[in-house]
């Protein structure tokens, strides 16, 4: 499997196939029995969580799990720990550096919340959020890592039709921005539309991979999940 | 209403059951040999009218605070009133140099008493800043928190003892970095660990911490150390020792609540409270969880043992009472009660349990035997009546009761 900068790579699958323990494994949750992980050409498997988004890899989470005592502000600046200098005494001081630093975690954190659509909500509490904008703070949270690679777990699951509208144009100026993504969804209409690759998984195998037109018409893929799915996804 | 008579029935079914529990063991005494089986039970009834001549006031006094907090909750659209108030406060350093120094002056009219007892509220406030960076900031447990304080007043002690002439106020560095050295050895092991574990551990090294220096002649065995006059805080002009501690503890407090308070207010605290909300998470974002854990416990353990270099400072004397689980519960009782995560609630936490049962005991000198038993109903009712503690936020209450 391969992601490239700029290219959606969509992971879908019925449930249990394995898609979000895949991104597990990506992201250093998990440790691999099989298999490597690299990014930009250098081996990351079993690498801890931290060192894998120091490098350049960051995700959002099927539950949301954002931090329910922080801010919308404050849970988007703890995306900016990694990328921001440590101040061993500047903190205690306050020294003018320090306070450089801090201004500009605030800045781009506020950038990132305009650019999710939450710069007014920058100071609710993380949990007074809606459902939508929780999953739109983790986005923007995720994207406070500066990562090469965003691996969005289920971005449009619980929404109604206008809010995953919404989502895919987020998902759109993301891949602008030339990002890759990886995206696992089942919402057919998304996922076709906004795909440059699918990778299909069943039961942990990986029964298909190509563009949408072609996944679409696998019929090994049509029967394993495309074919119960576009009931429920009517 | 549903709201208030859960409340209702959480606060009586809590005390119902304390009472339950405890009845037995004071309302009744045993006599004879458990060895030979000839037990008699007899019912004490002025073990009875003396347990409740103390309990009642007690609890009214201790339902009367929470009340009051209660309503402070309520107060403005988000956060305490106090709470918001001692925030700003912290964020003034000339403010802040004003209080010292009124405080500070005002050692010139305390009574001896009066000083004695404000020395260990700041020694108890210190205690609880400490504990709250791992319990409150960071969310790890600690039930053995006594064996840093007992690290730095050891430390002190010890060296005063080596090496004559040794200065008072080098015992604060002293004991600070012996007992953050030990928290960082000590926390290396575990804090790898998911669980618990440092909760246990800690615990364990404080009993291992308190049995060493019992058997260890040149510790002073069970009868502790005297430190030598040279270097316990003394007098400075017209000031007494006793001044000078009092003086001395307050500059400590404040120094280190706007150490803690930046701290918090900085990438490394925001980072101990993600580790505390969702630890994958926060480690997904790039944040090295081991790494910060230890330097949370790290820096609790120097507080603890600065407090502890403190102790020995003004009181002049260590003991391995220093290091026991009553004083470990003790502070975790009063990071609970004022507010895990909340500075100014661990000041008020420590300042009362410290103030509260001191002045009792004074008046009511049973009230000593039922120490115990205050702490834990205290818990109890904390976490019936308001998880948060006294000024902690709201919101935190909100989520531990969806969760329970």
């Amino acid at each position: 499997m391969e992601s490239h900068p700029g290219q959606i790579l969509s992971i879908i699958g019925p449930n249990g196939a394995g898609k979000t323990t895949l991104f597990n494994c990506l992201s250093g949750i998990y440790r691999p029995d099989r298999g490597s992980v690299s990014l930009d050409g250098t081996d990351i498997t079993g690498l801890a969580p931290h060192l894998v988004a120091r490098r350049g890899l960051s995700r959002s989470f099927q539950n949301i799990r954002l931090f329910p005592e922080m801010s919308v502000l404050q849970n988007v600046m703890v995306g900016r720990f990694s990328r921001t200098p440590a101040f061993p005494l500047g903190f205690l001081l306050r020294t003018p550096a320090w306070r450089r630093s801090e201004k500009e975690a605030e800045r781009v954190s506020l950038d990132l919340l305009e650019f999710v659509g939450l710069a007014d909500r920058a100071d609710s509490w993380a949990r007074e959020l809606p459902y939508g904008l929780q999953r739109r703070l983790e986005v923007a949270r995720a994207l406070a890592t500066e990562p090469a690679v965003l691996l969005l777990d289920e971005p449009g699951a619980g929404m109604n039709p206008s809010e995953i509208a919404t989502m895919m144009r987020l998902v759109g100026s993301i891949r602008d921005r030339g990002i890759a993504l990886v995206v696992i969804e089942h919402h057919m209409r998304l996922v076709m539309e906004i795909s440059d690759r699918i990778l299909v998984l069943d039961h942990g195998e990986p029964i298909a991979e190509g563009i949408p037109s072609e996944v679409r018409s696998d019929p090994r893929v049509i029967e394993a999940y495309l074919g119960r799915s576009e009931e429920d996804h009517v | 209403m549903t709201g208030r008579s859960r409340l209702v029935r959480r606060w009586s079914a809590g005390l119902a059951g304390i009472f339950l529990l405890t009845a037995p063991f004071l309302w009744t005494k045993v006599h004879g040999d458990l060895a030979t089986g000839n037990v008699r039970l007899s019912f004490v009834p002025s073990n009875a009218l003396g347990f409740l001549s103390v309990v009642v006031p007690g609890f009214a006094i201790g339902a009367s605070l929470v009340w009051m907090a209660g309503l402070w909750g309520r107060l403005g659209p988000r956060r305490p009133l106090v709470a918001t108030a001692a925030n700003r406060l912290l964020e003034r350093p000339w403010a802040l140099l004003a209080l010292g120094a009124a405080l500070s002056c005002s050692g010139t009219l305390m009574s001896a008493k009066a000083l004695s007892l404000g020395s260990f509220v700041c020694l108890y406030m210190m205690l609880a800043l400490g504990l709250n960076v791992t319990i409150g900031f960071t969310g790890l447990l600690v039930l053995g928190y006594a064996a840093f304080y007992a690290t730095g007043a050891y430390a002190f002690a010890l060296v005063a003892k080596f090496l004559p002439g040794f200065p008072a106020w080098a015992a604060f560095p002293l004991g600070f970095c012996t007992a953050a050295a030990t928290g960082f050895l000590v926390g290396l092991p575990c804090l790898r660990l998911r669980g618990d574990y440092l909760a246990i551990v800690t615990l364990g090294f404080a009993e291992a911490f308190r049995e060493l220096v019992r058997n260890l002649p040149a510790a002073g065995g069970d009868m502790g150390l005297i430190l030598p006059d040279t270097s316990r805080i003394r007098g400075l002009g017209p000031l007494s020792a006793a001044q000078a501690a009092w003086i001395c503890g307050v500059w400590l407090v404040l120094l280190l609540s706007v150490s803690v308070h930046r701290l918090r207010h900085s990438r490394t605290g925001r980072a101990w409270i993600a580790i505390r909300e969702d630890e994958t998470a926060a480690a997904m974002m790039g944040i090295p969880v081991v790494r910060l854990k230890l330097l949370a416990f790290s820096i609790s353990a120097g507080v603890g043992g600065l407090a502890g270099a403190y102790f020995a400072g003004f009181t002049g004397f260590v003991d391995p009472s220093t290091s026991t689980f009553d004083q470990s519960v003790l502070v975790l009782s009063m990071v609970i009660l004022g507010g895990m995560g909340s500075l100014p609630g661990v000041l008020a936490g420590a300042a009362l349990l410290y103030l509260v049962p001191t002045l009792l005991r004074d008046q009511i000198p049973q009230i000593a035997d039922y120490r115990l038993f205050f702490f834990g109903s205290i818990l109890v009712a904390m976490m019936l009546l308001r998880p948060q503690g006294l000024l902690g936020s709201p919101r935190h209450k909100l989520e531990l009761e969806g969760s329970g």
